[in-house]
């Protein structure tokens, strides 16, 4: 189990009366990408929150690197680097200041560390210019930088590529990818851009309202996200029942227009239209799709 | 924590209002001279510090340049409070103790100390153009001058703990404005009014007590008439200046600390 670097147990965190998270769990793996998925107010940002020690859970366990108590989780936090929400910086000061800030606050040595970080998110041409007149990607790319600055073994993110441009994108998401891959390490993404999420995450954390919806792998989320026929008949009620009960189809669900989506005996698609027309049902539209994360999201999310 | 205060420190060196606020305070020494000078009609040659002592300017001076105080101490506190990159101290692991003790700490030095010795400064560049002058003992001012860090110290932490809760330099400095302007006029006017002597009850009517001297009284020396003004420093003036100022500090460490881990900042 050594290689759970994070374990979440029942975590609920209550603003007033407001609950942001209930009874939440999950584990993160060592040297996984983990997408947090869910609509604004889910609970996303208050689990990095609470990850980061910027919120403090009203019950539950979080324990990182083996550690839970405060002390523990602050030791386990210099290991980390994190990306909340809009990046803050000094406003009056310039991305290679503001990075330096942070290399003595976190008491690196290397002071080319701050010229090479500027570097890898393509911000050691900006000079002069202050972070007050930076558009939102360059201040995206410098908070990007800032949780980089420690040479991070886990990084959480909150909406690391909000506001850049596609070529900004497919860099970030190339920059990530090379961590992850060449130095292990790990991560937690939030984004709505799901299909960007899907280009790079290992693991799937679905949440909605502060509860978890589902924990799923890539290869579970691959196959939840599986292939299905869509049927519409003149009586997809009529069909329906025959699909169960003649066809043998285990999965059939009913959308909210009343049409039918199975998604098993897809190879037996020939055989299915011809009992459903020889039980009088016309099918209207049938054809062949797939499931995709944002389909799977919306699912998640209406449940 | 010494990363802390090196981080902030390394900010505070590029805020232009600070060193504005420096600059003012090494000026405005300066320009008092030179209008004592012209009041009397002297050459700003005669200003020796124990001159600049005796005639209250030093203590005068105090009351505007401890405004630099208020300016210091909320820009170091809470100049980022709007920033919130007081999260990045908490997110790389600081715990929120050393992070509180690390900004009351670099706040103390930019708004404290710095302030208490460029009070103290114009004493060292006279006594080096002029020599020390004949109206006070130096022995007995440079004791009072040291003793002012105490009320100075209440001072600042004072105004930290205002920025602090105030979460903003923008509003702490005027906050402590407000709070120096009622507590100059409201001693004024209890003093004038009621004949209440008001020392210990702020630390800025402490520091000014401390940096002004008392009666004077006419000696000749080497057959010149001269003023010598009562610079004595009691037991009592120690004790109280000390106990006091050291009191009030820490309950508005106290005040400050409580608030600090109260607020999550979230």
């Amino acid at each position: 189990m050594s290689d759970i670097i994070v374990d979440v147990r029942n975590l609920t965190k209550q603003y007033g009366r407001q609950l942001a998270l209930e009874d939440v769990s999950f584990r993160i793996k060592q040297g996984s990408i983990v997408g947090l998925i869910g609509p604004n107010g889910a609970g996303k940002t208050t689990i990095m929150k609470i990850m980061g020690g910027l919120a403090f859970p009203t019950d539950g366990a979080l324990t990182m690197y083996g550690a839970s108590d405060e002390k523990g989780l602050n030791h386990a936090r210099t290991r980390m680097s994190f990306m909340i929400e809009t990046p803050y910086e000094k406003e009056r000061m310039t991305a290679k200041e503001n990075l330096e800030k942070q290399r003595l606050q976190k008491g690196i040595p290397d002071k080319s560390r701050v010229d090479e970080v500027l570097k890898l998110v393509n911000l050691e041409n900006t000079g002069k210019k202050i972070v007050k007149n930076f558009s939102l990607g360059m201040r995206q790319r410098l908070g990007l930088a800032n949780a980089l600055m420690g040479k991070p073994e886990f990084m959480v993110l909150d909406e690391p590529i909000n506001g850049l441009d596609p070529e900004g994108i497919v860099e970030i998401r190339e920059l990530l990818r090379k961590l992850n891959r060449e130095e292990n390490v790990t991560m937690v993404i939030s984004s709505h851009i799901l299909s960007e999420l899907s280009l790079l995450c290992t693991d799937y954390i679905f949440i909605n309202h502060g509860r978890i919806k589902g924990v799923f792998t890539a290869e579970e989320l691959k196959q939840a996200c599986s292939e299905f026929y869509h049927i519409d008949t003149d009586n997809n009620e009529k069909a329906g029942a025959i699909l169960l009960r003649e066809c043998s189809v285990q999965r059939l669900e009913t959308m909210e227009d009343g049409s039918l989506r199975i998604y098993d005996g897809l190879d037996r698609i020939h055989d299915i239209s011809k009992t459903l027309y020889e039980n009088g049902i016309i099918p209207v539209e049938l054809s062949r799709n797939e499931v995709n994360l944002e389909d799977y999201y919306m699912r998640m999310v209406r449940e | 924590m010494i990363n802390i205060i090196k981080s902030l420190n390394y900010s505070a060196r590029r805020e232009a209002s600070n060193w504005i606020t420096i600059a003012s305070i090494l000026v405005i020494p300066l320009v008092g001279m030179y209008l004592m000078g012209m009041i009397r009609g002297d050459s700003l040659q005669k200003v020796t510090p124990s001159f600049y002592f005796a005639t209250q300017m030093m203590g005068i001076i105090f009351m505007i340049t401890c405004l630099g105080i208020i300016i210091l101490a909320c820009n170091l506190v809470a100049g980022d409070g709007g920033d919130k990159t007081m999260n990045y101290e908490i997110l790389s692991g600081h715990s929120r103790n050393r992070i509180f003790a690390a900004r009351m700490l670099a706040g103390f030095l930019w708004g404290g100390v710095s302030v208490f010795l460029l009070t103290l400064l114009p004493l060292g560049y006279l006594t080096l153009a002029y020599g020390w002058g004949l109206e006070t003992n130096p022995r007995e001012v440079l004791l009072r001058s040291l003793l002012a860090f105490f009320p100075i110290l209440r001072l600042c932490i004072f105004h930290m703990m205002i920025a602090s809760i105030m979460r903003s330099a923008g509003k702490g400095i005027a906050v402590g404005y407000v709070a120096y302007m009622v507590i100059t006029l409201g001693t004024s006017a209890l003093e004038e009014l009621f004949g209440m002597d008001i020392i210990y009850q702020t630390g800025m009517t402490n520091a000014a007590f401390l940096l002004t001297s008392g009666n004077s009284r006419n000696v000749v020396m080497d057959g010149r008439t001269v003023a010598l003004y009562d610079t004595r420093v009691t037991s009592d003036m120690i004790k109280n200046t000390i106990g006091v100022s050291l009191a009030f500090s820490a309950l508005y460490l106290i005040i400050a600390y409580i608030n600090f881990k109260k607020k999550d900042r979230d």
